[in-house]
């Protein structure tokens, strides 16, 4: 019988320090993509069964929110809205991405797989792909409404567009990091699941999403480029509506990814056998 | 060849969220909690499950683990399949581990009965290719013929279990540990479940198998130990064991409690028979 190492870690020893089996933990649990591919499908099944539309649920309303907003503001701002509805819906699109990840992030550990992680030495990466793939299923038929908004805008196809596939990559690749630590964090303090669901409603507020950076004067557009959150939306969004991201957007992106990671890895290393004895 | 070697074993659940020391709790119940002052603010309570357990397993073991509630059966068994993490001390594996704590891990009611045995066969070990050879199989033991593609949500506590159990006993393990949840279903499928097991714990090089029956264990045991409050104090053939046990708890009914901190309360611990 091949052995999943994913789902069974080998015990730490003289060869196996706590930080290769960090390492072990990161890498086996993304490479076991179909057992974190079921279970991301599984569980948006499970949310959608018997009802008629599935998915398409979050979809239409998304989509009555994004019209609605981007009417009345395109008309308050004095903004065209074939440009402004793009702009607003890509970014509503990664924000609904972002949000969902995080809040279940918070609960991933100690709630939706604490089963799981108690019957089997599993890899806590495996079930933060599970998390983030879930997401990404109901980011996809979201993409609806853009495709919708980009016929009715006139959105071109240009040779930026295929950069939104790097872009997205590392979007998933940062959102990893952020469910392995938001997870174990709330497990330990579950205070922290209500500071990140309050910090969420202003960081919607904070992010370029509803205005744009240019719309910002003096001081304040120079502090709207430390909001880690607007890089990673910027290089999903700007090769959807067909410009190429700006190349500080790309470093910031790289650079955040390595330093969460490096963050993650360090937690792995130091607590990962804690964080059973905290569920 | 597999084998398991535990050193010096402890391993401790902090209770977090605990009201901590006795004082507080009683000083808390007289004051009715207002007037009550700084609370230790300090380390949680903590729960010692097992408590210095040093033990050997060799390949052709088939090891038996009893106790009471709370001697830490389940405790020894999870830090064997490496969930729990011994806070002090070593745990040596050397072999592929194969835990059945619960018979369906990844079980979702909603999913047909084909998709079940996909998930937990795949949360289990084993490959999609290996699932789809053992399928029949499978089918045929669990007995549950039409059902199976039916939501699991129709079957009934007794099919539950019959899956999960022949999906669980389809797999190929190295190291077998088996927790007492394997209950069974009627008085027939007992019996076909006995044979299955045994079949199963002859495919695997080591099984350790927690149980309060004495009849499994003399049945599927080479070997047993007895723990008491996390303390391993007997090790031998079952039959001596379940005799030690048996003795043990004439002596001192409902010794129950699990141990905490402060005071582990002692038995008249019995001598340890010589190890087989």
């Amino acid at each position: 019988m091949q052995s999943t190492l994913a789902l069974n870690i080998p015990h730490r020893s003289a060869a196996l320090s706590r930080y290769r089996i960090a390492v072990l933990d990161i890498l086996s649990g993304m490479a076991a993509f179909r057992i974190w591919g079921r279970l991301g499908w599984r569980d948006t099944k499970r949310r959608y069964r018997r009802t008629a539309f599935g998915p398409f649920w979050s979809t239409a309303s998304l989509a009555i929110f994004v019209l609605t907003l981007g009417l009345v503001w395109s008309n308050l701002w004095d903004k065209d809205p074939k440009s402004y509805l793009p702009y607003l819906t890509s970014g509503m699109l990664c924000w609904v991405l972002f949000s969902a990840i995080c809040s279940e992030a918070c609960c991933s550990f100690y709630y939706t797989y604490e089963q799981l992680i108690k019957q089997l030495r599993i890899s806590y990466t495996l079930l933060a792909c599970a998390t983030v793939w879930r997401n990404v299923i109901v980011f996809f038929h979201n993409m609806i409404i853009y495709v919708l908004v980009c016929l009715y805008a006139g959105v071109a196809v240009t040779a930026a567009t295929p950069l939104v596939i790097p872009g997205f990559a590392l979007m998933y690749l940062n959102a990893l990091w952020v469910v392995m630590l938001l997870g174990a964090g709330c497990a330990r303090y579950r205070d922290l699941q209500q500071l990140v669901g309050n910090l969420l409603q202003i960081a919607l507020f904070l992010t370029p999403i509803f205005w744009s950076v240019d719309q910002l004067k003096g001081r304040a557009a120079v502090l709207a480029q430390f909001n880690p959150v607007y890089h990673v939306i910027a290089l999903v969004r700007e090769p959807l509506l067909g410009h190429a991201p700006a190349p500080l957007h790309w470093i910031a992106v790289v650079l955040i990814t390595l330093a969460g990671w490096a963050l993650t890895v360090a937690m792995l290393s130091k607590l990962r056998h804690r964080i059973v004895y905290w569920l | 060849m597999a084998q398991i070697v535990l050193k010096n074993v402890v391993a401790e659940f902090p209770v977090y969220g605990s009201q901590g020391s006795l004082r507080n709790a009683l000083f808390g119940r007289v004051v009715g909690g207002v007037l009550r002052r700084q609370p230790d603010a300090g380390a949680p309570v903590v729960v010692r499950a097992l408590d210095n357990v040093s033990l050997a397993i060799n390949h052709g073991d088939q090891l038996g683990i009893i106790g009471h509630n709370g001697a830490g059966k389940s405790t020894l068994l999870r830090v064997l399949a490496g969930i729990y993490e011994p806070s002090q001390g070593s745990v040596t594996v050397d072999g592929r581990i194969s835990p059945l704590f619960s018979t369906s891990p990844g079980l979702d009611l909603d999913d047909t009965g084909y998709e079940n045995i996909m998930t937990c066969g795949l949360m289990l070990g084993m490959t999609a290719a290996e699932i789809a050879r053992k399928l029949p199989e499978i089918e045929a033991f669990s007995e549950l013929s039409g059902y199976l593609a039916l939501p699991a949500r129709t079957y009934s506590t007794g099919m539950l279990v019959r899956l999960g159990f022949a999906i669980a006993t389809a797999i190929d393990p190295e190291i077998l540990l088996l927790d007492e949840e394997i209950g069974a279903g009627d008085a027939r499928f007992a019996r076909h479940a006995a044979e299955r097991v045994g079949k199963l714990i002859e495919r695997a090089s080591i099984m350790v198998f927690a149980s309060h029956s004495d009849e499994l264990i003399r049945q599927m045991c080479n070997r047993a130990i007895l723990l008491d409050h996390g303390r391993l104090i007997a090790d031998g053939p079952p039959a001596d064991v379940l005799d030690i046990y048996a003795r043990m708890s004439k002596e001192e009914p409902a010794a129950a409690q699990p141990a905490a901190e402060a005071g582990v309360a002692g038995h008249p611990a019995a001598a340890s028979v010589g190890a087989a």
